[in-house]
């Protein structure tokens, strides 16, 4: 697949690591990268040329928010779009994100089969 | 003839000095009880030429003896008479000589009162005059003076122009067939008496019909002292005691005072004794029951012109009065102590929106003194973005739209800080309908927002911890659920491994959110019994020696053989919780310890009490020193990978803390980072017996 997307995904859990990097990749044929932690998630963001970013929000050491600050503040990365994928869903939660430079919301739990989807949505991309 | 036409005055002058002439204002040359005798010529009107002057002391007789002097005693004796009928014309008496059969002589009318009496002249007979009975008075007083030689007097009422006048009368003989009646009106001084007899009445009912008191009138009289001229029949259901007893002897008033008190009375009275100042007193009266009983007492002094001083006063009871002042400053006393000491602020504010009134703490919320607060409106220490919601409420209040209102509001302390209240405001009007102030109460909410707060926080770590492994589940059960691993078996088991491993993450979070929600809520109560300790540790060591040797860690354990008065599964619960943390960060060949000893009270236990401490000792890669308290919260994992990574919860810790601390006992952790760590817990000795074991 010629011009494949290439998203980096950033959560510290494994598991959801895993299940989100099979969901972009087959049920949206992008081509996923995955980091452990929002130190490494950054270090790829800055040698890799990223289509969008799908990120946790609660992350030891250097969490979501840190995260989002941390790429706005590199003129390069803040070009990247930011997907928040968190299982924080309260109204005080979504406050805390109404400040950040992102793109868009998806919560956990979430579609493994949709999920591409609403990526597509929030960014623009044609499904 | 050059003698009088047909009179001569004879003047009687008692002896006896004018203590008696209030009665007589005859003049003043009739000292005292004066009586002038005019004598009329005995028979056909023929004059008995005896008038003279009858100097005091005696009768007299000018004796003409030398025709040449006849002339001369003539003169003087014309002198004498004009002298003497203008006196007899002065005195306001009426004057009537009558003979014993009661014909009128001769009339000298009064002029101190009306003598126009039908048929009252000359030679008219007394019957023809008066009523009956006083004309039978005047007949048989004259009967007596002509035959006793003695003055008659007697006193009766007449109906002159339909008025009852009062008289007096005094009847002289003046010969064997005359007498002289000297008449004079007692009406002012008989409606006097009366008057007087009435006043004495009144008052005297009055002083017997106090409900509850008497009236008295006590002096003091040089040389004799102090003693009660009148004590009104109230003073025995007042004090017990009898007027007579009291009239008596004064002293016996003392009998049932209490000395501060009498002391006090004392002080009073000599000071009004010496100034004439009113006296005003409460004092004490023990009852025959014993009691207490308050009496009022107020008494105005006056001196008399005998030096002597008089008190007209009265004492009342003023118990029931003592009563109510007293629940009435017990009942002020409660609000003042409510209002001030409520933990909560409270304020009265003027219609206008000024503070009347703050108690201590509103002014320690606000940081302003009672003196600053009250020189200020609410307005000026309300935040501007909450005064214009607050003005309406009060508007609303004095329209009497609402009874009251309440909302939360902030305001700005003296230190510019702003203040979270929730304020329930409600207008006090008069009994006239008019608004006299609002109270409000405020409530510091910054510890409920705050509290708020924490729940909020807490429903959000929860909400993200369930939702976690939930999302692993979902999605790897979903991914599955489309077929597309139905050919790549390693995915597909990879995929329900996720599936299956965060399905027992779920279920013991679960398990521990409910476990910590039933501790925090009491809904639960910790049974106590007693328990060995070294058969909890046992207990605890067996429930995780599998976890142990999966891990490679060998177990130690040194027990204590005792007795401890707890719950035993919550004991257990917190060991196996401690041990197995210890095991799953410790490094494979390493030992883990479970410790149990005596301790003696020390700082960290406040009372002499014994305890036993438990020791969980690692040597794994130990905690972070500013963490070693927060260890203990709620998701406060060290790292938040841990609860993956180590199959934990985050909620472990704090459920053991709970625990202990509904033991009474405390909690705490020690580490040296890459050395291990420590958790302690201590429990109270409950002694079962004396001995130690």
């Amino acid at each position: 697949m010629k011009n494949k997307k290439q998203i980096l995904v950033v959560d510290d859990e494994e598991d959801i690591r895993d299940v989100v990097r099979v969901s972009l990749e087959i049920f949206g044929g992008w081509q996923i990268i995955t980091a452990n932690s929002g130190f490494e998630g950054l270090q790829i963001a800055k040698t890799t040329a990223l289509d969008a970013i799908l990120m946790d929000i609660s992350m030891p050491d250097m969490d979501g928010f840190k995260l989002c600050a941390a790429l706005q503040a590199d003129p390069q990365m803040q070009q990247v779009p930011v997907i928040v994928l968190t299982a924080k869903v309260l109204p005080s939660d979504r406050l805390q994100f109404a400040a950040l430079e992102i793109a868009g919301v998806i919560t956990k739990p979430f579609d493994p089969v949709t999920i591409w989807r609403q990526v597509a949505e929030i960014l623009g991309w044609a499904v | 003839m050059g003698i009088p036409t047909y009179l001569y005055w004879l003047w009687l002058v008692p002896t006896f000095d004018g203590s008696a002439s209030d009665d007589w204002p005859i003049g003043p040359v009739l000292v005292g009880w004066s009586v002038a005798v005019f004598l009329a010529g005995v028979g056909g009107g023929r004059i008995s030429r005896l008038g003279s002057r009858l100097l005091p002391g005696g009768v007299g007789v000018s004796q003409l003896s030398l025709e040449g002097k006849r002339q001369q005693a003539e003169e003087a004796l014309k002198q004498s008479e004009i002298l003497n009928r203008a006196i007899l014309a002065a005195l306001p008496d009426l004057i009537v000589r009558m003979h014993r059969d009661g014909t009128y002589l001769d009339i000298k009318p009064a002029t101190s009162f009306p003598t126009d009496l039908p048929n009252f002249r000359v030679g008219e007979n007394i019957q023809n005059v008066l009523p009956p009975k006083p004309a039978q008075q005047y007949l048989t007083a004259a009967a007596t003076a002509l035959k006793t030689g003695e003055i008659q007097i007697f006193e009766f009422p007449l109906m002159v122009r339909d008025q009852q006048i009062w008289q007096e009368a005094r009847v002289l003989p003046l010969n064997p067939d005359e007498v002289l009646m000297i008449v004079r009106d007692l009406t002012q001084r008989k409606q006097a008496e009366e008057a007087l007899k009435e006043r004495e009445a009144m008052l005297r009912a009055i002083g017997d019909n106090l409900p509850k008191g008497y009236i008295y009138q006590r002096v003091y009289e040089p040389g004799k002292g102090f003693y009660y001229a009148y004590v009104s029949a109230g003073i025995e259901r007042l004090l017990g005691l009898k007027p007579e007893a009291v009239l008596t002897n004064a002293q016996v008033t003392r009998t049932v005072g209490f000395a501060e008190d009498l002391a006090i009375a004392d002080r009073a009275v000599q000071e009004s004794l010496k100034n004439l100042s009113p006296i005003e007193l409460q004092m004490r009266n023990c009852t025959a029951q014993g009691e207490i009983q308050w009496s009022s007492i107020r008494s105005l002094p006056r001196r008399l012109a005998d030096g002597r001083t008089v008190w007209d006063g009265v004492e009342v009871d003023i118990t029931d009065l003592k009563r109510i002042e007293a629940a009435l400053r017990a009942s002020e006393e409660q609000f003042r102590r409510a209002f001030d000491h409520a933990p909560i602020g409270i304020s009265l504010v003027s219609p206008t929106g000024r503070f009347l009134k703050v108690n201590a703490c509103y002014c320690e919320l606000l940081g302003y003194s009672e003196a600053e607060l009250l020189k200020l409106h609410f307005q000026d220490i309300t935040d501007p973005a909450d005064r214009e919601a607050d003005l309406e409420g009060l508007r609303q209040l004095l329209t009497g739209e609402i009874q009251s209102f309440q909302m939360r509001k902030r305001y700005i302390t003296k230190q510019g800080a702003i203040v979270p209240v929730y304020l329930n405001a409600a207008l006090v009007r008069d009994e006239n309908g008019q608004p006299l102030y609002s109270v409000g109460h405020i409530q510091d909410i910054r510890d409920r927002l705050k509290v708020d707060r924490m729940k909020d926080e807490f429903i959000s770590v929860v909400s993200h911890e369930l939702r976690t492994p939930l999302t692993s589940i979902r999605g790897a059960l979903g991914i599955l659920e489309t077929g597309v691993f139905d050919h790549k078996p390693e995915q597909a088991r990879h995929m329900l491994h996720i599936a299956i491993n965060n399905s027992n993450r779920l279920v013991r979070l679960v398990d521990d959110i409910l476990c910590l929600e039933r501790l925090a809520s009491g809904k639960v109560d910790l049974v106590m019994e007693p328990c060995q300790v070294d058969e909890l540790m046992q207990q605890a060591i067996d429930s995780v020696q599998t976890l142990a040797d999966e891990a490679g860690i060998t177990l130690s354990m040194t027990p204590l053989m005792t007795q401890l008065w707890a719950a035993p599964d919550a004991i257990v619960q917190t060991l196996t919780n401690l041990l197995g943390n210890a095991i799953k960060f410790s490094m494979m060949g390493g030992t883990v310890w479970l410790v149990a000893e005596w301790i003696e009270s020390g700082a960290a236990q406040e009372d002499s009490a014994q305890w036993v401490r438990f020791t969980v000792k690692d040597q794994g890669r130990g905690i972070p020193t500013d963490k070693l308290e927060i260890v203990f919260e709620q998701f406060q994992q060290v790292d938040v990978s841990d609860s993956r990574k180590k199959g934990g919860t985050g909620l472990g810790l704090t459920i053991c803390k709970r625990i202990v601390q509904q033991h009474g006992g405390q909690i705490w952790a020690e580490s040296r980072l890459g050395e291990g760590s420590e958790f302690y817990f201590t429990l109270p000795v409950v002694r079962t017996s004396n001995k130690k074991p």
